[in-house]
């Protein structure tokens, strides 16, 4: 079977980028190893969708567009493999190995869109390796595919839109939650005011934004926190925090931590294309030029893991790199190519502008940043801050030497829990926004695979 | 294929064990979200502390929802879809290579 | 003293030093640079040494030998445990002719070394029993099994190497990468960006930097990279009692390695699907009940490899004082490195089993 391009992610920005694929006459195959397309912001709508009109309601119009986004994906002539994970990409792109009900396929690739989205960044707090206490995306997730609220007494810890849509998502679906405490405080508001002007030419942006900030559900807040540690014995069983404003301690069984969301790499740093440090979104991001590609010849990154930007982002930078593939195989002309890419770039210019606002004000302290004492760091591994720090002083300054001596990433997740904060916590003068040391190495496979799965792949050439 | 969302009817609802327990949970549902929805937390110990674990981030990154599905080990709950009448069970103990379970080898 | 490579080998030297209460200091490059020490198979390997050089063999032998105290010592100064267990190593034959061959090369072994070369050949039900529960591939004809090998767990005997050279007051300097050597008066100073550094004596063990380094002090000896690829599993529960064939091996805590390609593909450590899979392959058609066992991590490390495959042990006629010391099987020859090398290199004998390793050899010598 011969594709022009092999899509991988089919959120917003994977689905725009086979929309654009098709309506241009290029044959395009998507993986994914959700169950359904959607990607994190449009998780399980169609069943969403199925349920609330069983029951007599719709969809909100904020979802609307994801739904009609899914509809025209669907229909489009695009070969959708579902529940595929994507275990290896090879130097550059050209061969792609995924793992799809329990068998492995190797598949050449003649051009790339990688869209494997965001994730969200890990701050290991003190009793965060606890059950009970899960990422508020992961909160939001469960919510969206089985339609009910994490259970009993909730405290929401953090910082950013995802955190206080959460709550209010949360809220709305009659969850008892006791707490929100946010990092943000008056100080954020002022660092970000010169960011203000360019995030008034995103109109709706800065229109969510504020819905976002005032209509946080009536719960007890607290601003300006600079501590946290969960309590718990085998579970959560509430949270000591300190902030600018005093101390204090809320019993609750379910800790919903956020820091903002940072583009999953692993795909990208395996082709071995060149990544960059986002100073202003403290994370790793691969090099893309103006119509996504990366240092490595059809091989586009788009959405979400080529940098923060959100769907609306996501979908732009997804056609974007169809276009230059397109245009390549002769399928468009300089001037359509032009002509149809305009609007896309300035689109994604308008959009990044308006990010500065939201990145300065959602901006994890370093206080939390670097853990410290019995905070679990690698939570596989179970490797704490102390271990890390002491390994530090008696000499291995990198992460590969840290490994050694503590074992810290190498466990399932493949180091992406833990190696930001080891690294934060080996790298001196990190508290001024300094660039890290590169990111650990990436090696297949990136997903779960079994030897036999291995051994039995299915080579296509 | 007809997409999902024009069937008219809304999705079924599918079972599946977890341990002796029962688990109720919509087709098109990852393991690890009818586990939370129904109140389960813990997916299994550390292998280090024999500490409880549960699942984190629900999008296939942190592997903290490591549970055995139809005899394979170490599954991710929150990227595997529930099946019907499917075997989950909670990680509490080295799985053995050899022997006992027969549903392994499929 | 100072110390070129704070890889397995520098670190075995140092350790030996610092007990014999020499003042070390050992100088290593980036943490990103190749390092064969952080990713091997850790086994003490002698039943496959030196077929074509009874001198290897008996090198490696006599290591083993060392090995219980070695591993002891550092358990007890280090509390780091570096798991040694000298159990020996099972073979395993797929297929009659490749069953056939193995045993004759094992019976050739035995009449080159001699009493020494303790082996048993095995069938298929001996295999059975030797192995316990894991069952056998249905090609698995027979095999062999060999007292004399052992395995130790790698990253712990680094770190216990590391740690222990601290306790004795060594130290170890990171991202100290040495770019030039210079030697004035019997004192050698070692130079890179971060400054300098003297002592009249000096060790060069930087793996594939040491022949760079050793040409400064007149010395020259080729390393070439040898790529080796393997991958470890989930946690299962104790499976095959033995490692077998220097392909797979089980931790005590569960974990189980497969390895380990050889490859001459320069400096590259990347790993590659391909060979991941050959291995895959290779571990399945010996053991079936594998197939079912996931991969936690694969990797790829760059063997220091000599000209001829065998250690290289030589101080410089030109510069005396300064010592190039570098092999492909540094865990085998830790213990070893720590017991012979330390008198030798501060002004005593070389130890006879260390003679036949000198560079003369390679002037007529081949490969083996
Ligand atoms: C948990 C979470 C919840 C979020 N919720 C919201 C929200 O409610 N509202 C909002 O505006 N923004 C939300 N975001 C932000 C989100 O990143 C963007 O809104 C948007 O979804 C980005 O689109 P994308 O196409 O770039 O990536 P995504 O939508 O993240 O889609 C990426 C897809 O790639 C797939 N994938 C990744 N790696 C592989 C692989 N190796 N093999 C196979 N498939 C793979 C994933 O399964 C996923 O479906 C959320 C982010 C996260 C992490
Ligand atoms: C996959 C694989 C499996 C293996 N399995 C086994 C096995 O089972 N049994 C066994 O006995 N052996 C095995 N080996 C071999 C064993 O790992 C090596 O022999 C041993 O690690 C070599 O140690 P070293 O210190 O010489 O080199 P390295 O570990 O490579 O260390 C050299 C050090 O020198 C530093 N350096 C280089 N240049 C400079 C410079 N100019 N200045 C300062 N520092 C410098 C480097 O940064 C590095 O830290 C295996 C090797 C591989 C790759
Ligand atoms: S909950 Fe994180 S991988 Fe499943």
């Amino acid at each position: 079977m011969n594709n022009d391009v092999v899509v991988i992610g089919a959120g917003p920005a994977g689905m725009a980028a086979a929309i654009q694929a098709s309506s241009l006459g290029l044959k395009a195959l998507v993986l994914d190893e959700q169950p359904a397309p959607g990607g994190q912001r449009f998780r399980a709508i169609e069943q969403r969708y199925r349920r609330l009109r069983a029951a007599g309601k719709g969809l909100p119009a904020s979802e609307q567009k994801g739904l009609d986004l899914i509809r025209r994906f669907r229909e489009s002539d695009t070969r959708f493999v579902d529940q595929a994970s994507v275990w290896d990409i090879s130097p550059g792109g050209r061969q792609i190995s995924y793992l799809h009900h329990g068998r492995s396929f190797t598949i050449p690739a003649n051009a790339v869109v990688a869209a494997p989205g965001a994730y969200e960044r890990p701050v290991p707090l003190e009793g965060w390796h606890l059950p009970g206490v899960m990422s508020a995306g992961a909160a939001q997730t469960m919510l969206k595919m089985s339609g009910h609220p994490v259970k009993g007494r909730i405290v929401l810890l953090g910082c950013g839109p995802l955190l206080l849509l959460t709550a209010r998502q949360l809220s709305n679906a009659g969850a008892n939650v006791v707490g929100l405490l946010q990092t943000t405080g008056p100080a954020d508001f002022l660092r970000a005011t010169p960011y203000l002007p360019a995030a008034l030419r995103s109109a709706t942006l800065l229109k969510q934004g504020l819905q976002l900030l005032t209509q946080t559900p009536l719960v007890p807040k607290v601003f300006s926190l600079t501590q946290a540690s969960i309590i718990g014995a085998d579970h959560v069983e509430g949270v000591n925090y300190r902030s600018r404003g005093g101390s204090g301690f809320i019993e609750c069984d379910a800790v919903l931590l956020h820091f903002g969301v940072i583009p999953n790499t692993q795909l990208s740093r395996l082709a071995g294309v060149a990544h960059d440090w986002n100073e202003q979104q403290e994370c790793w991001q691969p090099v893309v030029d103006a119509w996504q590609e990366t240092s490595a010849e059809n091989l586009m990154v788009a959405g979400d893991g080529g940098g923060i930007l959100g769907d609306e982002a996501a979908e732009m930078s997804g056609r974007l790199s169809i276009l230059r593939i397109a245009h390549r195989l002769g399928r468009i002309s300089d001037q359509s190519l032009s002509k149809l890419a305009a609007p896309l770039q300035r689109g994604l210019k308008r959009l990044a502008a308006a990010r500065a606002l939201i990145d300065t004000i959602f901006h994890t302290p370093e206080t939390m940043l670097i853990p410290s004492g019995d905070t679990v760091v690698c939570r596989c591994e179970e490797v704490t801050a102390a271990e890390i720090a002491a390994a530090n002083a008696s000499g291995a300054s990198g992460l590969r030497h840290l490994k050694v001596q503590t074992r810290v990433g190498m466990g399932p997740c493949r180091a992406q829990m833990c190696s930001m904060a080891a690294m934060a916590m080996i790298t001196p003068g990190i508290r001024c926004g300094q660039r890290p040391p590169p990111p650990a190495t990436v090696r297949a496979p990136i997903r779960p695979l079994t030897i036999g799965q291995l051994a039995e792949a299915d080579v296509e050439i | 294929m007809r997409p999902p969302h024009d069937l008219p009817e809304p999705p079924h609802q599918v079972s599946f064990r977890f341990g002796d327990e029962e688990i109720e949970a919509w087709e098109g549902e990852t393991v690890a979200t009818a586990l939370l929805a129904s109140g389960v937390m813990i997916t299994g110990v550390r292998a280090m502390s024999g500490r409880s674990r549960g699942p984190y981030c629900l999008i296939g990154v942190c592997h903290e929802c490591l549970v055995e599905i139809d005899g394979l080990a170490n599954q991710r709950a929150c990227i595997t879809t529930v099946r019907q009448n499917m075997k989950v069970c909670r990680q509490t103990r080295l799985r053995p290579l050899t022997g006992e379970d027969e549903t392994r080898e499929q | 003293m100072l110390i070129v490579g704070g890889g397995v080998v520098g670190a075995s030297i140092a350790y030996g030093l610092a007990e014999e209460g020499a003042k070390i200091g050992i100088l290593d490059a980036e943490d990103s640079d190749f390092s064969a020490s952080r990713g091997n198979f850790g086994m003490i390997s002698i039943s496959n040494k030196g077929f074509n050089n009874l001198a290897y063999f008996r090198l490696s032998y006599a290591s083993s030998r060392l090995w219980p105290e070695f591993a002891s010592t550092l358990r007890e100064q280090t509390g780091i445990d570096p798991a040694f267990d000298l159990k020996g190593k099972v073979y395993i034959s797929v297929g009659d002719r490749e069953f056939a061959a193995h045993a004759e090369k094992v019976a050739e072994y035995a009449r080159r070394v001699g009493a020494e070369y303790q082996h048993d050949i095995l069938n298929r039900a001996d295999l059975r029993q030797m192995l316990g529960n894991v069952r056998l591939g249905e090609r698995v004809t027979g095999g062999s099994f060999s007292p004399l090998d052992g395995i130790a767990e790698p990253l712990k005997l680094y770190s216990g190497l590391l740690n222990a050279i601290q306790r004795h007051g060594g130290s170890i300097l990171r991202d100290h990468r040495v770019g030039r050597i210079q030697h004035q008066r019997g004192i050698f100073t070692v130079e890179g960006p971060w400054g300098s550094l003297s002592a009249p004596r000096l060790v060069i063990a930087a793996g594939l930097g040491t022949p760079d380094l050793a040409s400064q002090v007149g010395i020259s000896v080729k390393v070439r990279p040898q790529r080796g690829q393997m991958m470890v599993t989930e946690r299962v529960e104790q499976s095959f009692p033995y490692p077998v064939s220097g392909l797979l091996r089980q931790n005590p805590e569960g974990t189980i390695m497969i390895g380990v390609s050889t490859e001459e593909v320069g400096y590259d450590d990347r790993t590659t699907v391909s060979v991941l899979r050959s291995l895959a392959m290779k571990a399945i058609e010996r053991l079936p009940d594998l197939g079912s066992v996931q991969i936690t991590r694969c990797w790829a490390a760059l063997r220091p490899r000599t000209e001829d495959g065998y250690p290289v042990y030589q101080e410089s006629h030109e510069r005396p004082g300064a010592f190039v010391i570098t092999c492909h099987s540094g865990i085998t020859l830790a213990a070893l490195h720590k017991r012979l090398l330390p008198q030798w290199i501060l002004g005593g004998r070389k130890d006879a089993l260390l003679e036949p390793f000198g560079l003369g050899r390679l002037q007529s010598a081949s490969a083996a």
